[in-house]
């Protein structure tokens, strides 16, 4: 190929990507999965012990993340990467609220759970539930979660999914990050969801 | 600053970097700390490990005063799954540097008493050979 021509060729790639941006198509630094996943719809515990539905959360960008509080590494990690995100949002982080639910409910009391979450932030909502609820939660997401053997002092790890799901003011599956995203990363793509959501 | 004023300093570094004291081959430890969480529950403790000798160093266990047991572990994610193994030792390659910070190598601590965002608190890092280091770790808030 001469040199001119592929140099035409990249031109009007590029000519092209301008259009195809144009034209709406986002770019994104996570993963969008817009229709691929249902809707949130949950009946879990808050850290009050009433039931609450999906339903309540509605209006707000909701990310949905699953861990537990004897959970020293990953959880605050990942939740202070959120916190981050939310903090390089700046006033939009008030339309965000984050939903950490544990899949350690024999551990994890309201009480508990509650100072875990709020240890991150204002918008962290502790969240938990029966075994059926939990596992009819993860599977909605095609995730799951398990139980390490106990050790002599009664400690076992849970094994938990990695993902962050976003949700938008609407209720429908937007995006899947992890805390391997930078927080500009994270909030480039939220920020995109926000405006969307007017 | 006068070149004159610099020397006792010089001497001083002469001196130190000649003295049998100084164990050329003892492992560096940096940017230790602990994240601190609300509850009962335990933390995770973070440190970047030198091994400035010519031999592997094989890290095996670690205690503390304020902490009624601490475990190596490391955490790992398989089909986006996360994960938390418990280690009994970790090797350092010789001249090698390992870096445990969050979402891979890190200490599991549990608190017998309380420990306050800002303090430092002292941890022994036992090694296979028998060698320790006493290294201070700082408690900063869960964020980070």
């Amino acid at each position: 190929m001469s040199r001119p021509t592929f140099t035409r060729r990249m031109g009007l790639l590029c000519v092209l990507s301008l259009a195809l941006a144009a034209c709406g198509g986002q770019k994104w630094e996570t993963h969008n999965i817009t229709g691929l996943m249902p809707d949130l719809k949950f009946t879990l515990t808050d850290t009050r012990g009433r039931t609450v539905h999906a339903g309540d959360f509605a209006g707000k960008v909701n990310l949905l993340y699953f861990g537990y509080t004897n959970c020293p590494d990953v959880c605050p990690l990942t939740l202070a990467g959120i916190a981050r995100t939310l903090h390089d949002l700046g006033p939009s982080a008030s339309r965000v609220r984050v939903l950490f639910v544990s899949v350690d409910p024999k551990r994890d009391s309201p009480k508990v759970l509650h100072r875990y979450a709020k240890a991150f932030g204002p918008q962290f909502i502790g969240l938990t539930g029966t075994q059926a609820e939990l596992q009819a939660l993860s599977k909605r997401y095609r995730v799951s979660y398990s139980y390490g053997k106990p050790d002599a002092h009664g400690d076992y790890v849970v094994n938990h999914s990695a993902a962050i799901f976003v949700f938008d003011e609407k209720g429908h599956a937007r995006l899947i990050m992890n805390h391997t995203y930078s927080s500009k990363a994270m909030a480039h793509d939220l920020r995109q969801v926000l405006d969307a959501s007017g | 600053m006068p070149l004159k004023s610099l020397r006792p300093g010089l001497a001083l570094l002469l001196v130190l970097s000649m003295s049998p004291a100084v164990a050329a081959s003892s492992p560096a430890i940096t940017n230790a700390w602990i994240r601190w969480l609300p509850g009962g529950g335990p933390l995770g403790g973070y440190f970047v490990v030198h091994n400035r000798s010519d031999k592997a160093l094989e890290l095996v266990g670690a205690s503390g005063p304020a902490f009624s047991r601490i475990q190596l572990h490391r955490s790992i994610q398989v089909h986006g799954m996360d994960k938390m193994i418990h280690l009994h030792s970790i090797t350092i390659p010789a001249g090698g540097t390992l870096r445990f910070r969050p979402g891979g190598y890190h200490l599991m601590l549990w608190r017998q008493s309380p420990v306050t965002i800002g303090d430092h608190v002292d941890i022994c890092l036992r090694f296979a050979d028998g060698e320790h280091e006493t290294v201070q770790f700082r408690i900063k808030g869960p964020a980070g």
